[in-house]
Parts: C-alpha cells; sequence; structure tokens
C-alpha cells in the first residue's frame, strides 16, 4: 500500500473470509495492520473512534447481520461524518447488477468479487494491492 | 274505410232494390187497375147486351099479355102486360147507366128510348080503345096495322144495331181484358222475379257475411290461440331462464318478475307485479332510479340501455347483494317497456376476492421464490468458500502430515467444491433470467454469434459455420449471447467427431424465425428430449463431462422470455439440431432497465 503506516479496515462478517483475507496479507507481505470490524454498526463506531487514526482503505462485504454494506456506504458518504474521503473498495460475493450500480453510485472505488478458489481470492487481494501501492490515497 | 264504403255499397244497393221494386209494384198496381177498369167495361157491356135483349123480349110480352087479354079478356094478363113494361123501363134505365159515356150508342139509345116510349104509348092507346068499345077483335087490325110494325121493326133494327155494336165491344174490351191481364201478370212475375233476384242476392250477401265473419273468428280464436300459446312459452321461457327476468314500464311499476327472480329476491310475483320496482332496490339506488325514470320520460333517452352494470339488489329479508342488470328496451305502440336481466354475482365477487388473494398470494410467493433462490446461492456460496479457503489451507499447511491420500482427498473435495460453485452459479444465472429485465434491442444475430464463436475459441478440429443470412432480432443482448453461448458450447463439449461441424442457420416459417443449430455430434435419444431442458439434468456422468445441467434450461427460459419454443430434431449417432422459434418483430419492446422486480 502506498500508505503503510495507517491500518486497512475489513468490514467482514464471515471468520474464514476474514481469515482469508489475513493469510493473503500475510502470503503478499502487506504491512498495514488489518482492524476488523463484523458489520456496519462495528464499522461505525471503529471509525468514529479513529477519527485521528483513519483507515487508509476499507474493504467492505455487502450482505452481513445488521448493518449491510449498501447502508454503511450511505452513511459515510453522508456529508456530516467527514468520512468520505476514505476509499472504499468492496469485496463481496455478490454479483448482483444493482448491488454494483449502488455500490458505485455511492463512490467505491472498486468492486471485488470473493472467488471460491483461495488461490483466486489471494490474486484478489493481490490486484487491490498493487492498485493502492501505485494509486495516491488522500491522506 | 273499407267498412264504410262497404256499407255504404250495401245501403245504396238496398236503395236501389227498393227502388226497383216500387216502381215494378206500381207498374203491377196500374196494371192491375186497368185490367180491373177494362174487366168492368166488359161486364158493363154484357149487362148491356142482355138489357138490350130484355127491352126486346120484354116489349114482345107486354105486346102479347096485351093481345091475350083482348082476346081472352084475362085481367091477369093486363097485371102481367104491367109488369113486363116496367121490366122495359127498368132495363132502359138501366141501359142508361151502363151505356153513360158511350158516344156511339147513346144516341142510338134515345132514339131507342123514343121508339119503345112510342110503341108502349101505342099500346097503352090500343088497349084505351079496346076497353071503350068493349069489341076485342076489332083492335086485331089495329094491333097487326102497319104503324105497330114499322114501330116494331125500327126497334128491332135498332136493338139489333145496338146489339152488334155492344158485342164488337164486348169483344174489344175482353181482347183488352186479356192483355191487361196479361201485362198484369208479367209486372207481377217481373216483380216477383226481381223480388227473388234481389232475396237471392240478399241471402248470398247474408252467408257471404257469415261465412266471412265465421272466418273472421275463426282466424281470431286461432290467433288468440297462438297468442295465448307463445304467451304460456314466454313464460315457460321466462321461468327456466337462468337469469332473473323482470319487466318494467315507463313508471317503473312491474309487468313481468320471472322464477329466477323470485328465487333471486325472495318475493313471490303477486307481491312486486304492479308495484313500483324501487322496493328490490337499496333506498340509495331507488331514489337514484326514480331520478333515471324520470329523466327518461321528459328527454325519452336512457343511459342505463344496452349497458351492462354491476349495482346492489335487495331481497325480501333485507340483504344487499351485488348483481349485473343489463337492461333492454321495447316499444309496443306508445308503450315502452324495460327488460332487465339481472344475475346474482354475490359468487363471482367472492370468486373475484378469492382469486385476487391467491394471485396475490402466488405473487408473493413467486417473488420469494426468486428470492430464495438468490438468498440461498449467495448465502451457500459462503459456507463453500470456507470450505476451499480451509482445504487449501490444510493442504497448504499440513502436506507433510497428510500424506498421499490425504492430499488426494482433498483434491476432491476441492473439486466437488468448484463443482457445487459452478451449480449454485448456474442457479443465480437461470434465476436472474426473467428476473432480471435487460431492454431489448435491434441486434444482428450473425454479430452476436461471431462475439460468442470468437469467445468460446473452439479447438481446430471443430468448424463453425455460419448457413445462410441471420435476421436481425429484438432480444436482451445478454440473454442471446448466453443463449448461443450455451448451445454452441454443449455442441462442442460433447463432439465426438474429428472433424466437428456446427452449422447455424434460420429461416421465416408462419410469421415466425426458425433458427437452427446442427452439429454432427453423437445425437440425442428422442426419449432424452424432453430432460435435456429439466434443470440440473445432464446426460453424462459429471465427472467425464463437466456440467451442471443448467445450460439447456437457461437456453429454453431465454427462448420462452422471447415469445419461442424450443425443440429437438436429431438421429443418435447422426447429430443433433436445437431448433427454436423468435417472434419477427421489429419495434423493440421496451422494459425497465436492469431492475429487479
Amino acid at each position: 500500500m502506498k500508505i503503510e503506516s495507517r491500518p486497512i479496515l475489513l468490514v467482514e462478517d464471515d471468520d474464514v473470509d476474514a481469515m482469508a483475507v489475513h493469510r493473503a496479507f500475510r502470503v503478499l507481505r502487506i504491512t498495514n495492520r488489518l482492524d476488523r470490524a463484523e458489520n456496519g454498526e462495528h464499522a461505525l463506531t471503529y471509525l468514529h473512534g479513529h477519527t485521528l487514526d483513519p483507515p487508509c482503505l476499507v474493504l467492505l462485504d455487502i450482505n452481513m447481520p445488521g448493518m449491510g454494506g449498501i447502508e454503511l456506504l450511505r452513511t459515510i458518504k453522508d456529508n456530516s461524518c467527514g468520512l468520505r474521503h476514505i476509499p472504499v473498495v468492496v469485496l463481496t460475493t455478490s454479483t448482483e447488477q444493482q448491488d454494483k450500480m449502488e455500490s458505485f453510485n455511492l463512490g467505491v472505488a472498486g468492486y471485488m468479487k470473493k472467488p471460491v478458489d483461495y488461490q483466486q481470492f489471494v490474486e484478489t487481494v493481490r490486484t487491490i494491492d498493487r492498485y493502492w501501492t501505485v494509486s495516491e490515497m488522500p491522506e | 274505410m273499407n267498412k264504410w264504403r262497404v256499407e255504404t255499397q250495401v245501403l245504396a244497393g238496398f236503395v236501389f232494390a227498393l227502388a226497383i221494386l216500387a216502381i215494378s209494384g206500381a207498374l203491377v198496381y196500374h196494371a192491375v187497375n186497368r185490367f180491373i177498369a177494362t174487366s168492368r167495361a166488359a161486364t158493363a157491356s154484357r149487362e148491356a147486351l142482355a138489357s138490350l135483349d130484355e127491352i126486346y123480349a120484354s116489349l114482345n110480352e107486354v105486346d102479347a099479355h096485351e093481345r091475350s087479354y083482348f082476346i081472352l079478356g084475362d085481367a091477369m094478363d093486363l097485371v102481367r102486360r104491367q109488369a113486363a113494361m116496367n121490366q122495359v123501363s127498368a132495363s132502359l134505365s138501366d141501359l142508361d147507366r151502363l151505356l153513360a159515356g158511350d158516344t156511339l150508342q147513346q144516341p142510338r139509345l134515345r132514339d131507342l128510348s123514343r121508339d119503345v116510349t112510342a110503341r108502349l104509348h101505342f099500346l097503352d092507346h090500343a088497349l084505351a080503345a079496346a076497353r071503350r068499345r068493349g069489341i076485342f077483335p076489332d083492335v086485331h087490325p089495329l094491333l097487326a096495322g102497319s104503324a105497330s110494325g114499322v114501330l116494331m121493326g125500327d126497334i128491332h133494327r135498332l136493338v139489333d144495331q145496338m146489339r152488334q155494336s155492344e158485342t164488337q165491344m164486348l169483344n174489344l174490351r175482353r181482347a183488352i181484358t186479356d192483355q191487361r191481364l196479361r201485362e198484369s201478370l208479367a209486372a207481377l212475375a217481373m216483380l216477383l222475379l226481381l223480388a227473388a233476384v234481389f232475396l237471392t242476392m240478399l241471402y248470398g250477401g247474408i252467408r257471404r257475411e257469415i261465412r266471412d265473419r265465421r272466418d273472421a273468428e275463426t282466424a281470431l280464436m286461432m290467433q288468440a290461440e297462438r297468442l295465448r300459446e307463445s304467451e304460456q312459452r314466454m313464460h315457460a321461457i321466462l321461468d327456466t331462464a337462468a337469469e332473473a327476468i323482470i319487466v318494467i314500464d315507463e313508471n317503473g311499476v312491474v309487468d313481468q318478475f320471472n322464477t329466477a327472480a323470485e328465487r333471486m329476491f325472495g318475493y313471490r310475483p303477486e307481491e312486486v307485479i304492479g308495484g313500483s320496482v324501487s322496493l328490490l332496490m337499496p333506498a340509495e339506488h331507488a331514489a337514484e332510479h326514480a331520478d333515471y325514470i324520470r329523466k327518461f320520460r321528459k328527454t325519452g333517452t336512457s343511459h342505463v340501455v344496452g349497458v351492462s352494470r354491476e349495482i346492489n339488489g335487495r331481497r325480501k329479508d333485507g340483504e344487499l347483494f351485488p348483481m349485473e342488470l343489463s337492461v333492454s328496451e321495447t316499444r309496443i305502440g306508445k308503450k315502452v317497456l324495460f327488460t332487465g336481466v339481472l344475475r346474482d354475482i354475490s359468487e363471482r365477487r367472492q370468486r373475484d376476492t378469492d382469486l385476487a388473494a391467491m394471485v396475490h398470494e402466488l405473487q408473493s410467493s413467486n417473488e420469494e421464490l426468486k428470492n430464495f433462490a438468490y438468498v440461498v446461492s449467495h448465502d451457500l456460496k459462503a459456507p463453500l468458500r470456507a470450505i476451499a479457503s480451509l482445504a487449501n489451507w490444510l493442504h497448504t499447511d499440513y502436506a507433510d502430515r497428510l500424506g498421499a491420500e490425504g492430499t488426494e482427498y482433498l483434491r476432491l473435495l476441492g473439486g466437488r467444491v468448484h463443482r457445487m460453485d459452478q451449480l449454485i452459479e448456474g442457479i443465480l444465472e437461470y434465476s436472474r433470467v426473467g428476473r432480471v429485465k435487460e431492454t431489448r434491442l435491434e441486434m444482428q444475430l450473425e454479430a452476436i454469434v461471431h462475439e460468442v464463436v470468437d469467445l468460446l475459441s473452439p479447438l481446430p478440429g471443430i468448424r463453425i459455420e455460419i448457413d445462410g443470412p441471420l435476421p436481425v432480432l429484438v432480444a436482451e443482448p445478454t440473454r442471446m449471447r448466453q443463449l448461443f453461448q450455451n448451445l454452441l458450447s454443449n455442441a462442442i463439449k460433447f463432439m465426438d467427431k474429428p472433424d466437428g461441424l456446427i452449422r447455424i442457420s434460420a429461416q421465416a416459417v408462419d410469421g415466425l424465425w426458425q433458427i437452427r443449430v446442427a452439429d454432427n455430434g453423437p445425437g440425442i435419444d428422442p426419449k432424452h428430449y424432453e430432460r435435456v431442458f429439466h434443470l440440473f439434468q445432464t446426460l453424462a456422468p459429471r465427472d467425464r463431462i463437466e456440467g451442471t445441467g443448467v445450460g439447456l434450461a437457461l437456453v429454453k427460459k431465454i427462448v420462452e422470455l422471447h415469445g419461442g419454443q424450443i425443440w429437438i430434431e436429431s438421429t443418435p449417432g447422426g447429430g443433433s439440431t436445437f431448433c427454436f422459434t423468435f417472434p419477427r418483430t421489429t419495434s423493440a419492446t421496451r422494459s425497465q432497465t436492469l431492475g429487479i422486480r
């Protein structure tokens, strides 16, 4: 990642998926701290609690119990929060057109499908890392 | 009009007949009168002849009695002589009466009268002289004297002349009388004949009249019978009709109320007929109906006639129920009748409500099913991915401890996970068709086919040919791509010959496009024609040829979504042809863009 000092927030309800991301980070030697929130509410709490140390990137699942990804995006992109500048990459199982359209309408930086195959999963994470190593990020 | 003329004709005929009869009667009367007159005249002539004979005879008698007296001196002869003289006078006066007005005979009668009187004087004189002398024989010469003879000769001549005249007259009169009698008889006969003719005509007329009347009566009776019959039939029809039929007049008064109406409303016909139809309506509608009737009577036009409406009716027990009413108007002369046909639609309403509820239920369950397919597939994916990841990590992290067998198991596990992932993807894809709508566009089918062929990049041993021009279709582009991708990849996947050939062609059949994808592969047993289109049905074991059994189900769904049909023509070993039809529409049927319904 371009900025290695800042954490990456993973919003993911599935433990194995979270483990897969962790493992991929380890395999790919991504040094950023990976924090995890289990759903939208937790993510909001985390973001509000880390205003001095905000994540440089949010990896967001769409289907979660409680507040889902789309709802969280709506809240984040709401003017009052001051969180709009944080890039969000959706990492989800859903390939529904509606989810994709809503996500991009709400200004996500990317939309990635979680492959069933772990090797492909790692490749997906590698792509994200490569992109955000090259791409500029807001400080 | 006609009747008046007939009556006039009859009257005129009667007047004419009466006139004719009157004239004939007058003629008869006249003829009879003339007959009587001439007949009297004839009688008078006969009497006159008798009187003439009497005069002559009596005169001779006077003479004879006088002579007898002279000879015998018998006083009785004088008495007889006097009687005969009286007879002569009487006969003369009779004759005078009988010949009154006879200009020919009157002078003769006067002469006769004079001669007779002279003769009688002479005889009186002779008698007187004889009495004076008393010698009777002396008188004889006197009596037989020439003067006496001359006188008697004159009288005889006169009487003879008169007799001849009178006889002539009598004969003439007799002829006239006969003539008159014949005339009278003829007139009478004519009268009788005319009367007979008129009576016959009258009889004929009356007979005809009676016959006409009888015919008219019979016709009337038959008509009445027919009328009664038709009325009975109408009642039978009315009463056996399934629909309630109510006839009202222009004042809203019930005229007919059939059995079905009786059943529907619970009223007996006699309770309703003659009363207002508003009895059968809820109060608010009754007022409205009265308005209708008033408006109709004012304008003569009706809004209700000819249209079917759904309104509420009221049963005898006060229960309101929905009914369908259609009204027709009948004009009989100046009278207007409205026939209302009513159907109780409570049950239909109930059915409609039930149906709507069922449709709603079905819709929601269908919606649920769609969502179910989506949610299930989606939610199955997360654990599947976890299994795949964990299997991979086991393989990676614990390879040394698993041994060859354990590694093989994990490989098999990975394969099954992959297959399950494909199945779920298939379900998702299948459920997306029809659920996710795409804008239908006009597209070159040939371009689509080329695109798909490029994507599939078949092995060098398989040729894909486009046979003839392919049409322009209006369809969802993604679905069309899926359709050809599945058909072509199937043909490629199952190809069992080194020189595979797949031909795509299209032709117009019965207003539809018939598109054929034919291969020279193994072909399909006819018993599987239906099955291959079912979801998750595969003909080959999945371990040999990887397939989810979704492809052809998806193809069928896409074809049917666009209003077509799909079927297989195949001979085992000789290849198979997938045929499907497509509507030849030119304008795009727009639907919502990429929306989930």
